[in-house]
């Protein structure tokens, strides 16, 4: 069994009378791509940079790739690749003088270096465009170019802090490409922090949950959809609001969202869906379709951080 | 060595790519009615009491790094590029060094430059069978000084950049902080020297080459103590928390 890429006990970082990461205790396997997910403030940006060994716990300890954050941070660092939620770029250098210095910074021999600076912008389609200086690049362009950078030397863990947070659609698409590839290609473990589920579902192979620095769940996206045992019943028709109210109080019914001639039930996993439309005819409703949904990550994810408020 | 090379590399290539270094020499230019009026007003005194060279090697080195510094650590916070140099691997010395290192450098060229520039001009407008130059004290004090200040005010400038929100903060509090002291001292001179109705010795002779070595010493003294108290103080975690979104 090969030793887990992070392992956090009981970590624990407070600023002041904040508490930001509040008694994390869970380990990520390597070769998967973990997603670290939590709304905003919870605590993501903060487990990040203690596991860089930038931040000192206030309690606990955390070790990545075997290594003790509080002791052996510059080994740490040395075998991570980081992408932060801005690319941190020099953007009045150039393409190929940002990924040099990257090189550079990590001691990779000149020859070395150059093969894998063509190589990794040949891969991205912008060899061409090497002398570009940055600044030119578009924010989606600069992110992908940032990921390449954190790729450079090759690191065994790959630690990314919202990567995809104010790209567009295309732009975020392109970067969750290459970040599926990763770990295929180079055997790389990817720990991603986002509060974005559908890049989560997509992209990760375990979740973790936080919500104000305390673990709410663990597991695969799947395990967290069964987790919640909801699913949803979509309903179109007329008369919706008589249905809605016979049902609203109906103990199988988690919750009712009426908008116009659209019905959208939220139930139990368990619950009998004919029964449930018997009772909405029954009540006076037209019923025109009625179709059913399960859960997604995202509704797990909203249940967790709900019930734990 | 390596890690040092590279923050080095990184900060020469974005001085001059950025156009921060022409936005340094530029500045420098109010500087060369010192190396150019000197010699016309003064003559041959210019290099016999270097009173006037000596003020020219404090500003130069005052209005260089006080650009340079501050735009190294407080400019990298607002460009948000000092999050990512943080989670490399290069260890905090390098960083520190590098940043350090290149307006210092920068600073002892223009100088050297500036001086040289002066002497030219001094030696057309006043030829001499053999030429004026400074006594090879002064050659040696003035470029040591150049230096040692230098050092000086990138320890004050980093102190000062680490704790100030923006590079406009930060030169503003450096330039208040490096040119107010020297301020109050010459006006206290000046009113001494009116009051006891006597010249204030350092204006008006060159001093002893002793008393450079001594003045060069203490100095040397006040940069290795900065010095090594910016070293002792900069640590990674304290700029994480004021780079944390």
């Amino acid at each position: 069994m090969p030793e887990p890429a992070i392992v956090m006990e009981r970590l624990t970082r407070r600023f002041g009378a904040v508490t930001a990461v509040d008694g994390l205790t869970l380990e990520v396997p390597r070769g998967v791509i973990f997603g670290f997910l939590g709304p905003n403030g919870a605590g993501k940006t903060t487990t990040v940079s203690m596991l860089l060994g930038l931040l000192a716990p206030s309690e606990g300890r955390a070790s990545v790739l075997g290594h003790d954050t509080a002791l052996e941070s510059q080994a740490i660092r040395a075998r991570v690749g980081v992408v932060l939620q801005h690319p941190g770029l020099y953007e009045e250098l150039t393409v190929e003088q940002n990924l040099e210095f990257q090189g550079r910074a990590w001691r990779i021999p000149a020859n070395e270096r150059r093969a894998r600076i063509r190589e990794l912008l040949e891969g991205m389609g912008t060899w061409d465009r090497r002398h570009d200086v940055v600044g030119s690049w578009s924010f989606g362009m600069q992110q992908r170019l940032a990921l390449a950078r954190a790729v450079l030397h090759r690191p065994q863990l790959l630690m990314l802090d919202e990567p995809t947070a104010g790209l567009d659609v295309i732009a975020a698409n392109e970067v969750r490409a290459t970040l599926v590839e990763l770990p295929r290609r180079d055997a790389t473990t990817i720990f991603l922090t986002t509060h974005n589920m559908v890049e989560a579902e997509r992209l990760c192979d375990l979740v973790a949950v936080i919500r104000r620095g305390r673990l709410l769940a663990l597991g695969t996206p799947e395990e967290l959809r069964r987790s919640v045992a909801d699913q949803r019943l979509i309903v179109t028709g007329r008369r919706l609001g008589a249905g809605a109210d016979a049902l609203q109080h109906d103990p199988r019914v988690r919750s009712v969202e009426l908008h116009d001639h659209l019905l959208t039930l939220h139930l139990a996993a368990d619950v009998d869906l004919a029964d449930i439309v018997r009772r909405l005819v029954t009540a006076g409703a037209e019923v025109e379709e009625a179709r059913r949904e399960a859960a997604t990550l995202e509704d797990a994810f909203v249940r967790l951080v709900e019930s734990a408020a | 060595m390596s890690d040092l090379g590279t923050v080095m590399w990184r900060e020469w290539r974005s001085l001059v790519v950025g156009g921060r270094l022409r936005q340094s020499i530029l500045s420098v230019l109010p500087a060369l009615i010192l190396p150019v009026f000197g010699p016309l007003q003064l003559g041959p005194r210019w290099v016999t009491d270097p009173i006037l060279p000596v003020l020219l090697v404090v500003a130069t080195a005052l209005v260089t790094v006080h650009t340079m510094i501050p735009d190294a650590f407080a400019g990298e916070r607002e460009r948000r590029t000092l999050a990512t140099l943080l989670a490399s691997r290069l260890p905090d010395r390098a960083i520190l060094a590098g940043k350090m290192a290149v307006p210092v450098f920068v600073d002892v060229v223009l100088t050297i430059l500036l001086l040289g520039l002066s002497l030219l001009i001094v030696n057309v407008l006043h030829p001499r069978p053999e030429p004026l130059l400074f006594s090879p004290a002064y050659l040696v004090a003035l470029p040591a000084l150049s230096m040692l200040l230098a050092v000086f005010t990138a320890s004050v400038g980093v102190f000062i950049s680490l704790r100030s929100e923006t590079v406009q903060g930060a030169q503003q509090l450096l330039v208040a902080v490096m040119t107010g002291p020297p301020i109050v001292v010459s006006l206290a001179l000046m009113a001494i020297a009116s009051a006891t109705g006597e010249d204030v010795p350092l204006f008006e002779r060159q001093l002893a080459p002793e008393t450079l070595v001594a003045i060069g010493g203490v100095f040397l003294l006040i940069d290795v103590a900065i010095v090594w108290w910016v070293t002792s103080h900069f640590r990674r975690s304290r700029l994480v928390a004021l780079t944390a979104d």
